[in-house]
């Protein structure tokens, strides 16, 4: 019986073009985990990208950060959100064309997946500053990376679809285990093994990998747990949804660990939906 | 001839042929469809929540964060009712058609062994619950519903003829109902374990 991460580690070989996490966000991220960068740093690299700059500049002036004036430059941004929003609006930016490409194995549409990830990455921001979790942007980032093993699996997907489909049916079980079932493998383990092929901080990969599952890790972690609730909120607003559509289940012991009331999440879900209408339109990728 | 489309908590009227109102990927939320046939009014609200929650005030240098009506049932029918009369529609002649309220994936509705997990956050089936006692208060019926199960569905609601075309994502559109014909109530709706039920 060849494992899981056998079955992945033969898929990325056979993957000549394995999506690349792009140079800028990799920068961005680095710069912002340093202490003696500056905000001119993360304003330098940002803006030597016109398109990134663009982008980052819509987001900026989207609804949900509710910026009292119009925010023109880079330099703007970081002085009206601050320059943790302005990193994460960076990192968002940078993976923005990754993450909207049309995936027919899940029946997204182009930009579907991208709204879904900037949502969750919103959310569990949101989210951590409720449970006072202390890297709020290490949450975002987790939120907008958490299902980009679908990127690499939609090909493989497209074939079975129907298989999983029934597989999932037929016993009744989350999508996500009847992926695992039919391909051998499920998105949150492509994910985590992209994010591990990009060298980004264990902590991400250990959120991406278990993100439907935070609870079966030897080793839970609070990001994990974030994630987790944040894919569920964005599913349940319908942002991004694909044929697979609510089948993953919320596990209410992350809620209790994590100390939040439905009402917190009402809450939450009242919040984002209050902007995501207009910002997702104009976000659309 | 114009698309609407009609956002989370948003509210949309319309009474000119050829218009469609367009709700996209509906997960937990409902999108109530109204349609008086005498004046060839449409009316749609996409509902997020079933009763309105606190929200903490805005922060320093922050806009204040806006309250849709529609965005949560309890203030959601009221407007849209209010809408649709102002409109021109007589709540006497309106009929309705409900879709969506799809609920996260539970194990405890999948069988004696799932005890490990129980529903929380069943969003969808209370805000079908919210929406159908509001519409019962107004004394509006509901002729046609596609509700429950897991899947997100997009609605679209043709102003002429009032009917309502439903797509769950990944199958193809079907419609649903027009208003402007049907009298006694059709559907179909989902019991918590996702099963087709009538």
């Amino acid at each position: 019986m060849v494992d899981s991460e056998s079955r992945i580690q033969e898929l990325l070989r056979q993957l000549k073009d394995l999506p690349a996490l792009p140079d800028v966000a990799l920068q961005v991220m680095k710069a912002a985990d340093d202490d003696r960068s500056n905000v001119s740093e993360i304003a330098r690299i940002i803006s030597r990208d016109q398109s990134l700059t663009t982008r980052v500049l819509r987001l900026a002036n989207s609804s949900h950060y509710g910026a009292i004036r119009t925010i023109s430059t880079v330099s703007d941004a970081v002085v009206l959100l601050g320059l943790r929003t302005v990193r994460n609006l960076a990192m968002a930016a940078s993976c923005q064309e990754l993450l909207a490409a049309e995936l027919s194995g899940y029946y997204l549409g182009r930009g579907d997946l991208w709204r879904h990830s900037y949502c969750a990455a919103l959310v569990a921001q949101s989210l951590s500053a409720r449970v006072k979790y202390p890297v709020a942007e290490e949450a975002f980032v987790a939120g907008l990376l958490h299902d980009v093993g679908k990127v690499l699996l939609s090909v493989h997907l497209r074939a079975k679809f129907n298989q999983v489909v029934y597989a999932a049916n037929k016993r009744r079980v989350p999508f996500i285990d009847a992926e695992r079932e039919v391909l051998g493998f499920d998105h949150a383990q492509v994910g985590a093994r992209m994010l591990e092929k990009w060298n980004l901080p264990v902590s991400l990969v250990h959120a991406v990998r278990y993100h439907h599952a935070p609870l079966s890790s030897k080793q839970p972690t609070a990001l994990a747990c974030l994630v987790h609730v944040a894919d569920v909120v964005c599913l349940m607003l319908g942002v991004g949804l694909g044929a697979d559509g609510l089948s993953y289940p919320l596990d209410p012991r992350v809620l209790d660990l994590l100390k939040l009331s439905d009402a917190d999440i009402e809450a939450t879900m009242a919040e984002v939906s209050t902007s995501a209408g207009a910002d997702l339109k104009l976000l659309a990728g | 001839m114009a698309v609407i489309p009609v956002e989370m908590g948003e509210t949309q009227i319309s009474a000119r042929p050829g218009d469609r109102l367009l709700a996209i990927g509906l997960g937990a939320c409902v999108g109530v469809c109204l349609f008086d046939p005498t004046v060839g009014v449409a009316a749609m609200v996409h509902i997020v929540l079933p009763r309105t929650p606190s929200l903490p005030p805005a922060s320093p240098g922050r806009r204040p964060v806006v309250h849709l009506p529609g965005k949560c049932a309890d203030t959601a029918i009221p407007n849209l009712l209010e809408q649709i009369q102002k409109a021109g529609a007589q709540l006497g002649r309106v009929k309705s058609a409900i879709v969506g309220g799809a609920q996260i994936f539970s194990p405890t509705n999948n069988g004696p062994n799932g005890s490990a997990m129980s529903a929380r956050l069943e969003i969808g089936p209370r805000n079908v619950e919210a929406v159908k006692r509001g519409l019962a208060q107004a004394r509006i019926p509901i002729v046609a519903e596609m509700i429950g199960g897991y899947c997100g569905r997009t609605v679209t609601f043709h102003v002429t003829q009032g009917q309502v075309c439903v797509r769950p994502i990944g199958a193809e559109e079907r419609v649903l109902v027009t208003l402007s014909e049907r009298q006694g109530p059709i559907g179909e709706s989902f019991g918590k374990e996702g099963i087709l039920r009538g």
